[in-house]
């Protein structure tokens, strides 16, 4: 396991949410599931326009970093750039975006 | 071959070519008596290896610390990512003037101690495993330049180096928040507190440094020509590794503002960054070049920083307004920029790129105008213990610079004529 390792989940939320607000998307939910194994972040969000799914394609590129691990993730959750956003790529294992309608939703998932 | 040059980078030609070249340039009797030299050497600010060791040596010291550094990447399952490449780079360019492999080794105990501690893998800390050898100094200054025992110096060096590596794997995180990332000699920063408390400490005991800037002038051609190659190399390289072409340089480097964490390498772009890294370096030296500033052991140690921090935040579009920031300060307090720790500052201002990457072209010439007068300060502060001092002065511009334009900016903008930034 690595250190901080709740920190970290707490900060990759922070985030997100952050990065969805800033994008305009004001109706959020966010539903956590911790475990030994993995944590899933999952993000449900309003919208009616159908931006979000490439915005998210263009800002997030997934493949764990185990060399930054310690080193960058206080970043997250401290600026007013979108641009953390490639740490949370760094920091996560796989991002799944799922649609239905006007809703869509954004699967995180960790491995400890 | 392409994929595996893509997982390794060229690192370990590098660190082989490094060997090779000082074997062809010295004799091996000068290359062993100039290697004890530096090992023995307090090695603080300016400790020139070329001048006290010679060239032979000194490539040597420089090529089995990159090549050192490789087998632990290696060891640990990890391919070379930007990070990784700068932290590398960082650490063969220092080993031209202040890092050998005793003080080095000291301090990366420190760290493998505290993951051991914390039971946790090497991997997670690499980062800061590589760059944690700023501190390097301390250890060798403790152990040879304090003039008391070897039999009480040795063990108090190793003490401090091991201390010191690990706090450094907590402080590096904990402090990057005070610049935000816009300094990306991170671990610098937080080396600097370190060493700000160790120096105080030795102070009060009545222990001074003393701050030299003698450097060799000697093989500044040759080492001119050996850094000119190894750019050369790493942009002919580049371009083949990215398909014999670099249409993708604006997408996957030049439109990235490079503050931390940037790896340029993710998505697949090794052969773009090697590009970067190779093109970067290479105007950088030939600015420097004509300047006539002489390629010493720490002008060739700060220039390699430079290459190897280009495929982890600098680029071409983000490096020169700190550049030319400096050059402008120093016409300004009449300091000559080939005076080496004028050139220093000027080729270390590159660590601020991300601020003119995220917020233009000013806002990175004022940044490089403030770098200069602080990082000459910095040096009488930090004793000379400290080799990453420029990363330290450098957060404090950062964190300066940050608050001025948060203070000036509305609605995005910082003045009416500037890009409304990308929220």
């Amino acid at each position: 396991m690595a250190l901080h390792e709740t920190k970290k989940n707490v900060k990759i939320i922070d985030e997100m949410l952050f990065y969805f607000v800033e994008k305009g998307f004001i109706d959020v939910t966010i539903d956590c599931h911790f475990n030994k194994v993995e944590t899933i972040i999952e993000f449900t969000v309003f919208d009616n326009e159908r931006l979000l799914d490439e915005c998210l394609k263009n800002d997030i590129y997934v493949e764990r970093d185990a060399e930054v691990e310690e080193y960058g993730y206080e970043l997250m959750g401290e600026s007013d750039t979108a641009s953390e956003l490639q740490l949370v790529g760094m920091l996560i294992d796989s991002i799944d975006i799922i649609r239905n309608n006007d809703i869509i939703k954004v699967v995180l998932k960790r491995n400890k | 071959m392409k994929k595996k040059l893509r997982k390794n980078m060229l690192i370990p030609y590098i660190g082989s070519g490094l060997i090779l070249l000082a074997f062809i340039l010295d004799s091996p009797v000068n290359i062993f008596n100039g290697y004890k030299v530096i090992l023995l050497s307090q090695s603080i600010l300016l400790t020139d290896y070329l001048l006290i060791a010679g060239i032979g040596a000194t490539l040597l010291n420089s090529g089995l610390l990159i090549l050192v550094s490789y087998l632990i990447i290696k060891k640990l399952d990890l391919r070379v990512t930007g990070p990784l490449f700068a932290g590398i780079l960082t650490i063969g360019g220092f080993a031209f003037f202040g890092k050998n492999p005793l003080n080095v080794a000291t301090v990366w105990l420190g760290i493998i101690l505290y993951t051991r501690y914390k039971k946790i893998s090497l991997r997670s800390v690499t980062l800061t495993f590589l760059f944690s050898s700023g501190i390097a100094s301390v250890v060798s200054y403790i152990m040879f330049g304090l003039n008391i025992e070897l039999f009480y110096s040795i063990p108090l060096g190793l003490l401090a180096g091991i201390i010191s590596g690990f706090i450094l794997v907590e402080l590096s995180p904990h402090v990057i928040k005070f610049h935000n990332g816009y300094d990306l000699y991170n671990v610098g920063f937080a080396s600097g507190i370190l060493v700000l408390i160790y120096y105080s400490i030795f102070k009060a005991f009545g222990l001074s440094t003393n701050i030299t800037l003698n450097v060799s002038s000697e093989y500044s051609y040759t080492m001119f020509i050996i850094v000119t190659v190894l750019c050369l190399v790493l942009i002919i390289s580049g371009y083949i590794m990215n398909g014999f072409n670099i249409d993708n340089y604006f997408d996957r480097i030049l439109s990235k503002s490079g503050r931390a964490i940037s790896d340029f390498t993710r998505k697949h772009s090794e052969g773009i960054t090697l590009f970067n890294t190779g093109l970067t370096g290479l105007l950088v030296t030939l600015i420097v070049f004509f300047l006539g500033i002489d390629f010493s052991g720490p002008v060739v140690g700060a220039l390699f920083t430079v290459i190897g921090f280009s495929a982890f935040g600098k680029h071409i579009r983000n490096v020169f307004p700190s550049l030319f920031g400096v050059y402008l300060a120093s016409l300004i307090i009449n300091a000559d920029i080939t005076v080496v720790n004028i050139a220093l500052a000027f080729i270390f201002a590159s660590t601020l790129a991300p601020l003119t990457g995220e917020y233009g072209i000013i806002v990175g010439i004022v940044a490089g105008m403030l770098h200069l007068p602080l990082s000459l300060n910095m040096n009488e502060l930090l004793g000379g213990l400290l080799l990453y001092s420029n990363g330290f002065s450098a957060a404090f511009v950062a964190v300066v610079m940050q608050v001025i334009i948060t203070s000036l900016e509305r609605d995005g903008r910082l003045w009416h004529f500037t890009k409304q930034r990308k929220m």
